[in-house]
């Protein structure tokens, strides 16, 4: 088999997966992105290891580890956006730097949950 | 060895030591901590003394992964600038201190800030001994930064009260600059240490660069010169050095004249020129232009100069140009003249901050320009102190200041061979001009200050401890002027090794 | 088929063990929530306890486990230093169980348990990333380490507080998404260029040409992914809002733990492409260093807040411990690791301190440096703890510990002949110098504030933690004297 196709396909989904994360507007749409570059890792890993043929499967495995950390990463990211949903009421990425702006008289202050000494 | 204990402990025992005292006993009396300090800087005098006398050599195994043996030893260079440091020592800490309180100027000082006062003093001193005792060049390194955060604090925290912000400023300036010129040795000396694989000042002596190639020795040997430069200082590289002045306590000054600047030339002599000869004697011409440079640079300043600790501060300037210009023409009658314009400068300088540190207190400024009582009249002994410490500045026969003077003229006009002849004969004639106006400076201040009829506003004469410091100071200035043997003998031999590259 | 050392796994088989039993425990006892605690602090000591063999190995040795029966490739091997990083992980994790201690023992049911177990798994990756062998444990690794860490930040309970806490984790998680996206692609293509998942310099012997760019591609790669938890310029971004807005016994662990993991990452990637000699990717950590050097000290020269200015100093930090490892020499592993103690050794000092001061109710916004004027006058053991921590950061005796380690990292930048990075460090000493005596003048100020009771109100230490704060700067004074950190 060759490997210009697949090579090809992983090249194809990086270039989509960074433009997803550098855009990144949305959050989700960056989420996206990534999974689009974790795909084209995989892809390679996975071609690499048929056209070498090595014994211990390598390339697949390290696969499966990248598939399970991605659904791993998958859960914690749309919990804290899920987060950021119920805040903000969207999950615009750009909106959020600006806003951001540390509020100092907001922060540090002794809050009523923390009981006193 | 008990002496080297002695003198290594001393200072850091008062340094730690005076603060906690003052913590555990919050009422202790002004005198208790002066008389401290004063007894901790004998204790180290003493202790220098008897290691100058019995050179004890101490290596203990310190850094096995950077190489690094703590090697303490004396010779004959570093015995001088250690007796320098000793007595500049006793000199900063027997001065009056003249502090005000925090905030409150006129009302009784705190013991503890009296105390960090003294603690600074003491622990600039550790770093200098340090300094002069290593045998290492990390171990020199670490003592060249521990004097750094001691005066650091001297300067900010007990400077000019006037404008507090101009002390603090003065005083970072001091820092980031000689912390930069540090940093620029340090990646010289790390740059020795991995061509010859030791740290030991001895072993890179020996070894003479030989381990490097031309362009190599070149680039380590111009990062030591620049780092050291800043420290010296040459002009450019002098501009922090008016401004610390003027803002520092008198015992700073004192210290950061007689006993810092020391370093600097004294990493000169130990650090580079025996151990990157080549890459040196490239640089050298550079470096003797910019030091004639300054010497003329520093006199014409003076001139018109109107504070007078920042006057000495450019003179001290003009002094260390010469030192550095006897360096750089590569032979032993010049290293020798510098060896001795080094210590000269060291208790001429002294002296010349003891009094004017008392001026400037009695006056309320060091303002040339403010019209005082004339010191001939007003102060007859701060006067004659003056008098003899300018004599002896602008190097006249017979006192310490000439030898020094005149012996870097010497050597620049016949430089060692390979260097341009003609050039040096220059510099050597721009010295010389520079000499001169050391005298025209001299006699502008000498008008200003001591001659002159005025009798008000009348300000103390010096006090009893005042006047046997600048006796004892007087005393070696004139000794050193009338037998400097005394010092040119203890030098020599290890000048000619140092120069040749034998062991 | 491969035997399993435990001993020789034994600080990351506890761990991920403490952290299965952490969550047991709260199935059998769902009210418990001292017992969380005490029982991640035990498996911390347990842990650190574990590494003890490994850090009395001789320079040259390492422990090795899961190696393949053919030849001497292994999944996991730790060297002396890096024995050392998972001690400094556990402890500096310890501390923050310390710092925690009081908020996370408080709460509605089943919150301590879940911070606990999210702690213990981050610090689980971050002994792991010490000694993985491979691209996919090490993607496992730092991971593992990371993850857990987005969740701690998010999970404020306090509601003030709350917003800025959800803005500081999507900040985190967005850097770390997209590392990791890199980090992947760099260890897809290490796997393409040497055909073996095994990072190790054996696995490079016999490249060709075109393979070696390939090769310098993925190094790079995989310094992009694992830079960011150094928080090193470029990507470090995600720092000072995090710093800002997470709790702060959390932003202590970022400081701190983390940095382990990611000086832990670097050195297993450092040392595979070292034997390569591709040295691309030293031209890479030093343009990162130099560029963490300046921008860190310099915007850390402008900050008014404690934790603002931790946060930027942390950026310059990471810069230091980068860039002995750009020369890639040999021994420049040894004296990153020792440089990371003595920050450790620092920061965490200082952390307790700051911690202290966000806990006193009579000061609203703690970390505010401006409350710690003058604090040498009224708490003199506290503010020389301080400031002994202050200098050691800007490496100025008397804490000679951080001139020795500042000596130490750029000790191969000279040696190898670095002249620019040797520049641009030289620049920096002094601007660090400015950065940090600027916070310890505030402690010497003498000038006691007139307009506030709070200012001049003593800030209350735990007893613990004042000796925990004691011990600290002991051993930075007992390295000064006896600097044994370079291993």
């Amino acid at each position: 088999m060759s490997p210009a196709l697949p090579m090809m396909l992983a090249a194809l989904l990086v270039g989509a997966g960074l433009y997803g994360v550098l855009a990144r507007r949305h959050a989700v749409l960056m989420l996206i992105g990534v999974e689009l570059l974790l795909a084209a890792a995989g892809l390679m890993l996975v071609t690499a290891d048929s056209l070498l043929g090595a014994e211990t499967g390598s390339g697949p495995v390290a696969t499966i580890f990248i598939i399970t950390i991605a659904a791993a990463e998958v859960v914690v990211a749309l919990a804290v956006f899920t987060a950021l949903y119920r805040l903000r009421g969207h999950v615009d990425l750009d909106v959020r730097a600006a806003a951001a702006e540390p509020d100092r008289s907001d922060f540090d202050e002794a809050d009523g949950e923390v009981p006193a000494r | 060895m008990i002496w080297l204990l002695l003198a290594v402990f001393a200072p850091l025992l008062g340094a730690l030591g005076l603060p906690l005292l003052a913590r555990l006993v919050p009422k202790a009396p002004a005198r208790v901590l002066g008389v401290g300090s004063l007894g901790f800087a004998i204790a180290t005098l003493t202790g220098v003394v008897g290691t100058v006398l019995e050179r004890p050599k101490v290596s203990l195994e310190w850094i096995p992964a950077l190489g690094v043996r703590f090697d303490l030893a004396v010779d004959g260079i570093s015995a001088p600038l250690l007796l320098l440091t000793g007595l500049m020592g006793v000199v900063a800490t027997a001065v009056p201190a003249h502090i005000d309180a925090d905030n409150a100027p006129g009302a009784a000082v705190e013991s503890s800030r009296l105390a960090l006062y003294y603690a600074c003093l003491l622990g600039t001193i550790f770093g200098a001994v340090i300094c002069f005792l290593a045998g290492d060049a990390l171990v020199f390194f670490i003592g060249f930064e521990c004097v750094l955060l001691p005066m650091w604090l001297l300067i900010a925290q007990f400077g000019d009260p006037a404008p507090q912000a101009l002390a603090r400023a003065a005083s970072l300036r001091f820092l980031m600059v000689t912390a930069l010129g540090s940093t620029l040795m340090l990646i010289g000396l790390l740059a020795v240490a991995a061509s010859t694989g030791t740290t030991n000042l001895q072993v890179w002596a020996q070894l003479a660069g030989s381990t490097f190639s031309r362009p190599q020795g070149l680039v380590v040997a111009g990062l030591l010169v620049l780092g050291l430069s800043f420290k010296v200082p040459v002009w450019p590289l002098h501009t922090w050095l008016p401004w610390v002045h003027s803002s520092a306590p008198s015992a700073g000054s004192i210290l950061l004249a007689a006993v810092l600047l020391k370093l600097g030339t004294y990493g000169l002599v130990r650090l580079v020129i025996p151990v990157v000869p080549a890459g040196f004697a490239t640089i050298a011409p550079v470096l003797g232009g910019f030091a004639v440079v300054g010497i003329i640079w520093a006199g014409l300043a003076c001139l018109v100069e109107r504070d007078l600790k920042r006057l000495i501060a450019w003179s001290s300037i003009a002094h260390l140009g010469f030192v550095v210009l006897g360096l750089a023409s590569g032979t032993e009658a010049g290293m020798q003249a510098a060896l001795f314009g080094n210590v000269a400068h060291g208790v001429i300088s002294g002296l010349l901050f003891v009094v004017v540190g008392a001026l400037k207190h009695e006056w309320g400024g060091a303002d040339l320009g403010t019209p005082h009582a004339s010191l001939r009249e007003a102060a007859p002994h701060w006067g004659f102190a003056l008098i003899f410490g300018f004599a002896a500045s602008m190097g006249l026969p017979g006192l310490a200041g000439f030898w020094g003077e005149f012996g870097a003229i010497y050597a620049a006009w016949t430089p060692a061979p390979g260097r341009p002849g003609g050039f040096f004969v220059l510099l050597a004639v721009g010295a010389a001009v520079g000499a001169a106006l050391a005298a025209a400076y001299s006699a502008r201040v000498l008008r200003e200050v001591w001659g002159g009829e005025r009798t008000k506003p009348a300000i103390a004469d010096a006090g009893r401890i005042e006047l046997l410091v600048v006796a004892a100071l007087v005393v070696i200035v004139v000794g050193l002027g009338v037998y400097p043997s005394l010092l040119l003998d203890s030098t020599a031999p290890v000048v000619s090794t140092l120069l040749t590259g034998a062991p | 088929m491969v035997s399993l050392p435990w001993m020789t796994l034994l600080p990351v088989l506890i761990l991920a063990a403490g952290t299965v039993a952490v969550l047991a425990l709260d199935i059998a006892w769902p009210a418990a929530r001292q017992a969380h605690l005490t029982l991640i602090s035990l498996t911390l000591v347990a842990a650190a306890a574990a590494t003890i063999p490994g850090i009395r190995m001789s320079p040259g040795d390492s422990l090795t486990a899961l190696c393949a029966p053919s030849g001497g490739l292994c999944l996991y091997e730790v060297s002396a230093a890096e024995s050392l990083l998972q001690l400094l992980a556990c402890v500096s994790a310890l501390l923050v169980v310390l710092l925690a201690w009081r908020d996370w023992a408080h709460g509605e049911g089943g919150r301590t348990a879940v911070l606990s177990a999210l702690l213990l798994a981050a610090t689980t990756g971050v002994v792991a990333l010490s000694g993985v062998g491979d691209v996919a444990s090490l993607l496992v690794a730092i991971e593992l380490a990371t993850l857990p860490t987005v969740a701690l930040v998010a999970l404020e309970h306090r509601t003030r507080r709350q917003p800025g806490a959800i803005d500081a984790a999507v900040a985190l998680l967005t850097t770390s998404l997209a590392s990791f996206a890199l980090l992947a692609l760099g260890a897809a293509l290490w796997f393409v260029s040497t055909g073996t998942a095994i990072l190790s310099p054996e696995a490079l012997i016999g490249q060709t040409g075109s393979d070696r760019v390939v090769l310098a591609l993925a190094g790079v790669f995989a310094l992009a992914g694992i830079a960011f938890k150094l928080s090193a310029v470029p990507f470090h971004a995600w720092t000072p809002v995090t710093y800002a807005a997470a709790p702060l016994p959390i932003t202590a662990y970022l400081s701190t733990t983390s940095k382990v993991a990611a000086v832990g990452g670097l050195l297993v990637i450092v040392q595979a492409v070292t034997g390569a000699g591709i040295s691309a990717v030293g031209v890479v950590l030093g343009v990162v260093a130099a560029l963490s050097l300046t921008l860190g000290h310099v915007i850390a020269l402008v900050q008014g807040d404690s934790v603002g200015l931790l946060a930027w100093s942390s950026v310059a930090q990471g810069g230091w411990v980068v860039l002995p490892l750009a020369t890639l020499a040999p021994g420049a592993t040894s004296l990153a690791v020792g440089y990371l103690v003595i920050y450790l050794l620092a920061t965490m000092a200082l952390w307790i301190v700051i911690v202290a001061f966000a806990n006193d109710p009579a000061r609203p916004d703690g970390t505010s440096m401006h409350w710690m004027r003058g604090i040498l006058r009224r708490q003199p053991a506290l503010g020389l703890a301080m400031l002994f921590a202050l200098l050691t950061l800007a490496g100025l005796p008397p804490a000679v510990a951080g001139l020795l380690a500042k000596i130490g990292v750029i000790s191969p930048v000279a040696a190898q002949g670095f002249w620019w990075l040797a520049l641009v460090a030289a620049i920096n000493v002094p601007l660090g110098l400015a950065v940090y005596l600027r916070w310890a003048w505030l402690i010497l100020d003498p000038l006691p504030a007139p307009d506030s009771e709070a200012q001049v109100a003593k800030v209350f230490l735990p007893p613990l933690w004042s000796m925990v704060l004691g011990l600290l700067t002991a051993a930075l004074i007992a390295l000064s004297i006896w600097p044994v950190m370079f291993r």
